[in-house]
């Protein structure tokens, strides 16, 4: 009998080494400004590069602070300012995906590489009022703990968006959310429909939600503004674009040069005295 | 016995806890040093790098196979064959390879590990994991080329995804309309009659995409226009009305893109009708013509275009035989520059310079053609686009008994603003001086506008 317990008390201390070696974990690529990380005992470390954040690890980022966290799966957690994270539950091995996150306040933004069905298989980022489920995809989410708001944005993919009702304890119907809309649930409450995002609004989200390395200020030009890419009379210079292949410089009906667009040729009418 | 074994569980436990915290402590007491995973004390490993270098990938993968049972040099093992495997065009293995030394976060080697793992996904087309996987690498490249190669990595990605966006579309429909005031709406020298008009237009077309693929394009487009011309108390006014030109227009556009051209081809046939003495309105000219644009970068800001038209317009029964009877096989060549300003976001500037042969049959529409534009486009106030333009032809009626000879100058300007993602909205004005050797085509005008373009995709 000794013996028996003997070998089980090796057994475990043998699983619980290999649990603490090979248990997903994430690491902080980079980090800007005050950003902490509470230990599940509670203890506060200062987040620095290539910190190690386990399951039950909490991290928060204060104002103007950002940090990028990589998963072992090599999903991508962006931490924005203003935010409580905790890492409810990371598991991806060959057996078992199960990722929940639990986003206290703020916002973050996750790039999810691996594919989840959404049932075995499952990525949730939980708010206090709202589930966001997906599949593989890029999406933002945000929690407002005073207006106890939740908002979707996805940016690819698509997004199983449900609403939580603590009172009677059960979720709505899901919303999907697709790419380039949003989507926000109130406490209780079923999501709103998604809304589409302009075009601009959606890439100043896309690039203001991702934390990126420092660079030189030399490289982008002083004192120039980041840039949506886009330019601001963009339908109309597609719309000039498609046009142009029946454009002519010369006088069909005795025209003059009149190149405005969708101002048809003019007819000259006067003969020559 | 009972106490040792449970002396030993608690130590154990202890050695768990302190094993995960002390890891993490460990790296946050100070920045982490880097470190090379490929250790060059082993001859296996030097033999490995040389053979890779001089690109005898199977050979260095032969003898990684000796090391692959060493611990120590486990992750060089990993490093060198997952770039072996990718010069080998085997992307899973190699990304397999590659992930196992992403667990290493100090490694020297991280960012070049990440940038072979985002080329596996790139060949595999797994193109979201790509961008990822090129985004870490910039993250934790210190080598401002290495950070390079990602930047155009993850540029050609997004045009590639771009692409297959735009791919799922097939048909694009617009509508225009527009309301301008006209100060000589004939283009005729000023008399005592008003020549002021009041223009309502309107236009639509719709394109339908009948193959893409991801270097060529064939999208034909029917497009049609009409004026409504009014007098400057938007009364009817027959004389005023004489220009009211309708347009309808189909083209065949095919692009193509071959290194670093891009071809654009299109075959075009359309008919313009004007309104008769009934005010009704009749076929004036139908017209067929080929236009040929090739576009060519000359530096990373600067493109140019040379432009090619050859058609051949009829004149109906109606107006064939007045002296503007334009009948003829008519040619035009053009090349022009655009430049986009380097550091200045939606900054650019146009210009294009040809010459256009009119070999009409009538005396009045028979020319020869020089112009000359000029274009400056930049963002301006309340997030619109503001676009300078300036015009200017020459024009030699050879036919001409009076010997007639036209210079016209247009200054331009338009701003642009995009209401929403379908809607978009312009003012515009122009001021336009004619020169001509016939007094009575001496003219200018002044006209201002707005314009309103709608474009649904679907």
């Amino acid at each position: 009998m000794k013996i028996y317990i003997l070998f089980c008390a090796i057994c475990f201390n043998t699983l619980n080494t290999a649990w603490a070696t090979e248990n997903s974990y994430g690491m902080i690529m980079i980090v800007k400004g005050n950003v902490k990380v509470i230990k599940i005992d509670e203890q506060m470390l200062d987040a620095k590069l290539g910190l190690k954040v386990f399951p039950q690890d909490i991290i928060v980022t204060g104002k103007n602070s950002r940090a990028k966290i990589v998963m072992s799966d090599r999903n991508i957690i962006n931490v924005l300012p203003d935010t409580k994270l905790k890492i409810e539950q990371y598991v991806n091995n060959e057996n078992e995906k199960n990722v929940k996150l639990e986003l206290l306040e703020g916002k973050i933004r996750n790039n999810v590489e691996q594919k989840y069905d959404n049932d075995k298989n499952k990525f949730e980022v939980k708010t206090a009022t709202a589930i966001a489920g997906v599949r593989g995809t890029q999406f933002i989410t945000s929690f407002d703990k005073i207006k106890l708001k939740t908002e979707v944005v996805t940016l690819k993919g698509e997004v199983s968006f449900k609403g939580i009702d603590f009172k009677t304890n059960t979720v709505t119907d899901p919303v999907i959310v697709k790419r380039g809309e949003s989507s926000s649930s109130g406490q209780g409450a079923a999501p709103e429909a998604p809304k589409k995002i302009a075009p601009a609004d959606f890439k100043k989200i896309e690039n203001e939600s991702v934390v990126k390395k420092e660079v030189n200020a030399s490289t982008h030009g002083i004192g120039q503004q980041p840039s949506t890419g886009a330019p601001p009379n963009q339908i109309k210079n597609e719309v000039k674009q498609i046009i142009s292949n029946i454009e002519r410089k010369d006088n069909v009906m005795g025209d003059t040069l009149k190149q405005n667009l969708n101002k048809p040729a003019k007819v000259k009418v006067v003969p020559e005295q | 016995m009972n106490r040792i074994i449970f002396i030993f569980f608690i130590l154990g436990i202890y050695c768990h806890i302190s094993f995960a915290e002390n890891g993490a402590l460990n790296l946050i007491s100070e920045m982490p040093k880097e470190i090379s995973i490929l250790n060059l004390e082993s001859l296996e490993v030097q033999q490995a790098i040389q053979l890779y270098n001089s690109k005898q990938y199977d050979s260095s993968l032969a003898i990684l196979q000796k090391i692959k049972n060493d611990s120590n040099i486990l992750d060089a093992f990993n490093y060198l064959s997952g770039l072996n495997y990718y010069k080998l065009q085997n992307y899973d293995i190699a990304e397999r390879y590659l992930s196992e030394v992403t667990k290493i976060f100090n490694a020297k080697e991280l960012a070049n590990t990440y940038y072979h793992i985002g080329l596996c996904q790139y060949h595999k087309e797994n193109y979201e994991q790509a961008v990822n996987s090129f985004e870490l690498s910039l993250d934790t490249s210190n080598d401002p080329s290495l950070d390079k190669k990602s930047e155009i990595m993850i540029e050609k990605i997004l045009q590639i995804q771009n692409q297959i966006e735009k791919d799922k579309i097939k048909w694009t429909l617009g509508f225009g309309i527009g309301f301008q005031s006209d100060s000589n709406v004939l283009n005729v020298k000023e008399t005592d009659k008003s020549l002021r008009g009041q223009v309502l237009n309107w236009s639509a077309f719709a394109t339908y995409k009948l193959y893409s693929d991801k270097d060529s394009l064939f999208e034909p487009m029917l497009y049609y226009s009409d004026l409504i011309t009014f007098d400057q108390s938007f009364k009817d006014d027959n004389d005023l009305k004489k220009s009211d030109a309708t347009q309808i227009i189909l083209s065949t556009p095919f692009k193509i893109k071959y290194n670093l051209f891009t071809s654009k081809s299109s075959l075009n046939f359309g008919y313009y009708l004007l309104p008769n003495e009934n005010n009704q309105k009749n076929l004036a000219i139908s017209l067929i013509f080929f236009r040929q644009d090739v576009y060519a970068p000359i530096h990373k800001d600067l493109e140019s275009v040379i432009k090619f038209i050859i058609g051949r317009d009829q004149s109906q029964l109606t107006y064939s035989d007045a002296t503007d009877n334009q009948n003829s096989i008519k040619f035009e060549l053009g090349g022009g520059l655009i430049y986009q300003i380097p550091q200045k976001l939606n900054h650019s500037v146009s210009s294009n310079i040809g010459y256009i042969i009119n070999n009409a049959e009538g005396d009045n529409a028979k020319y020869n053609k020089y112009y000359f534009d000029l274009d400056y486009s930049m963002p301006t106030f309340i997030d619109a686009q503001s676009t300078f333009k300036i015009e200017h032809s020459v024009a030699q009626y050879f036919k001409s008994t009076s010997g007639r000879k036209e210079e016209v100058t247009n200054f331009g300007y338009n701003l642009s603003k995009d209401l929403n993602q379908r809607l978009s909205l312009s003012f515009f004005i122009n001021q336009t001086y004619c020169y001509s050797t016939v007094e009575s085509n001496k003219y200018d005008e002044t006209v201002f506008g707005i314009q309103l373009l709608s474009v649904v995709k679907f």
